[in-house]
């Protein structure tokens, strides 16, 4: 479990900490103070098998893209990897890092932008001008020597990045897997799509995870007996909320879980997502999206108590008055030092977030002192 | 946001709060619009309410507060009052000292803080909000005061129910019941000037007050 984050020049970061964590994590604070960043740091340093996809992940989710003066096709569209540097500065030897401490060990990622030569066999004739230039990925791991060798990725001329650039041979390779790897699971904003979703729920079906999901969905729908999803038809004949059916007690037929609302649909992402990060991390941007206050209690116990079930440390992020206090729901007031449950105030101009105990956050919800 | 939202105050009672506003208003600019006040005085339940382990702290880290002061009953022990709160702020605080300065306490700290406390009357004596009040009752009307005393301690011993820690109380009320008009509230006995707003005793608490929110 991570006890520690340091970010350095990463987005609106110049240097930030965030200590003290526990099992699970509330981060709060004003817009553009840095919430989702920190989500995206953590995501970043976990991804460890797959940096470059990771980064690719972040990038294309905020629509980080370089403007063309032409409508660029499919292949040419480029991400301005420049957003992610402290102050969108991005020249060579410019870098930015994470680095987290668990108990006993400690592990860190740096994206730095170098010049490099290509080896003889990538040049192509028009490589005779100035060198390429590189995002490079160095992870480092207590563990012992780096972990991979750096990743590299090239980019234009122009310092985007390009999707072909993910898939060159000298991209980092899968096939290593770190030591200390670990899953991560990273819901947005915009929660899950339907593809991701019903790959996650084969991984799951007829197991107790199943059940656990069926669980979930009861708080919000008591009537919900079963979900399933709908097999056979290729994924792009359903739209948006597609793909899965539930059944209710007091209709015959299944229905489409879109009928249900957008509560249903965040919850199922929720518990299928904590259910496949076994072992790792579940990032949540914006936990209480299309959640009722009255439901954001039963949504903090089924996280807690399946986070410890299954050694998942969780992240999430939130701008809700009743999400920060239905947190209390899993709160004990005698918890002050190593607290499981912790609340992160975070202010991009500070160096350090503030950290509010299990103790604090009861209590903060009993006299109703703003924390946000 | 007014000037005054992140300048907070905790303090015991409706008593505490209107007395310091009324007090401080011959002394610095209080407007009478309260979305204007300099300082927003909250009540934070008894002693042991704003002590109980975990509010202060929580106050401290709130994004409600820029700079929090607590002003506190001595009660029956200045010093064991003191570490108590020493004890649940020097977390927040590291520059806590040891023992509350007679002038009242003020620290910062890294995050841009601001801490304050001030234990009633003097921070050091025993004794609450009436005990100071009680040095605030004009020179001319000292005999007066003594009588009160005298009565006071009279009313006692053929069996009035007051007890021997709330005496400071009941003598206080007692003069203020012989004013004209008699039996104010603390606050208004303030704003008629009944009780001296600029005396000697009230100084160190104003000086105090104005220095921890920069007024």
């Amino acid at each position: 479990m991570i006890h520690s984050l340091k970010i350095s020049s990463y987005r609106g970061f110049s240097q930030f900490e965030m200590s003290e964590l526990g099992r699970v994590n509330l981060l709060v604070g004003t817009n553009n103070s840095g919430k989702t960043s920190v989500l995206e740091a953590l995501f970043l340093l976990a991804s460890v098998n797959e940096p470059s996809s990771a980064l690719w992940r972040v990038v294309s989710r905020r629509g980080e893209r370089l403007y063309l003066d032409t409508p660029p096709r499919q292949a040419e569209i480029e991400f301005d990897v420049s957003h992610l540097f402290h102050n969108h500065e991005m020249k060579v030897g410019t870098s930015f890092s994470i680095a987290t401490k668990n108990k006993s060990s400690s592990r860190s990622v740096k994206f730095e932008i170098q010049e490099r030569k290509l080896d003889e066999r990538h040049k192509t004739t028009e490589e005779t001008g100035p060198q390429p230039i590189f995002l490079v990925i160095t992870q480092t791991s207590s563990y012992g020597p780096p972990i991979h060798p750096p990743g590299l990725l090239q980019l234009t001329r122009r310092g985007g990045l390009r999707s072909e650039a993910l898939e060159s041979p000298r991209r980092v390779q899968r096939s290593l897997s770190a030591p200390d790897a670990s899953t991560v699971q990273f819901i947005s904003t915009e929660s899950l799509s339907m593809d991701e979703l019903l790959v996650m729920w084969n991984q799951i079906t007829l197991t107790e995870a199943e059940q656990r999901v069926v669980g979930a969905i009861k708080f919000l729908e008591p009537k919900v007996q079963r979900i399933a999803p709908i097999v056979g038809t290729p994924p792009f004949y359903y739209t948006g909320r597609g793909g899965f059916v539930v059944k209710l007690s007091n209709i015959e037929q299944p229905i489409p879980i879109g009928s249900l609302g957008d509560g249903t649909w965040r919850m199922l992402a929720l518990a299928i997502a904590l259910s496949r990060a076994k072992d790792g991390i579940l990032l949540v941007d914006e936990i209480d999206t299309g959640l009722h206050y009255t439901v954001m209690a039963d949504m903090w116990r089924l996280i807690s108590e399946t986070a410890k079930v299954l050694n998942v440390q969780v992240f999430a992020t939130t701008h809700s008055y009743d999400c920060v206090h239905s947190l209390a729901a899993i709160c004990r007031s005698e918890a002050d030092e190593g607290s499981a449950v912790t609340l992160q105030r975070i202010d991009a101009s500070k160096k350090k977030s503030v950290p509010f105990t299990e103790n604090e956050i009861k209590i903060a919800a009993e006299r109703q002192i703003e924390v946000r | 946001m007014s000037r005054g939202a992140l300048n907070r105050m905790l303090v015991e009672g409706q008593e505490d709060k209107f007395s310091i506003i009324q007090l401080m208003k011959h002394h610095i600019d209080w407007p009478e619009d309260k979305s204007l006040y300099p300082v927003t005085i909250e009540l934070g339940g008894s002693a042991e309410e704003i002590l109980a382990r975990g509010f202060l702290t929580t106050k401290l880290k709130s994004s409600e507060v820029n700079i929090l002061g607590v002003v506190l009953d001595a009660d029956d022990n200045c010093d064991e009052r003191w570490n108590r709160l020493r004890t649940l702020c020097i977390g927040l605080f590291p520059e806590m000292p040891a023992k509350l300065p007679a002038t009242g306490l003020i620290v910062d700290n890294d995050d841009g803080k601001r801490f304050g406390a001030w234990m009633m009357p003097d921070n050091l004596s025993r004794g609450m909000l009436e005990t100071f009040l009680r040095f605030l009752v004009p020179e001319m009307s000292e005999p007066i005061l003594l009588h009160a005393k005298a009565s006071l301690s009279t009313a006692r011993e053929k069996g009035a129910p007051c007890r021997e820690c709330h005496v400071d109380k009941a003598l206080i009320h007692t003069w203020l019941a012989w004013q004209d008009p008699p039996g104010e509230s603390f606050g208004r006995a303030l704003t008629r000037k009944i009780l001296d707003p600029h005396a000697a005793a009230a100084k160190p608490f104003v000086k105090w007050f104005s220095s921890l929110y920069r007024i």
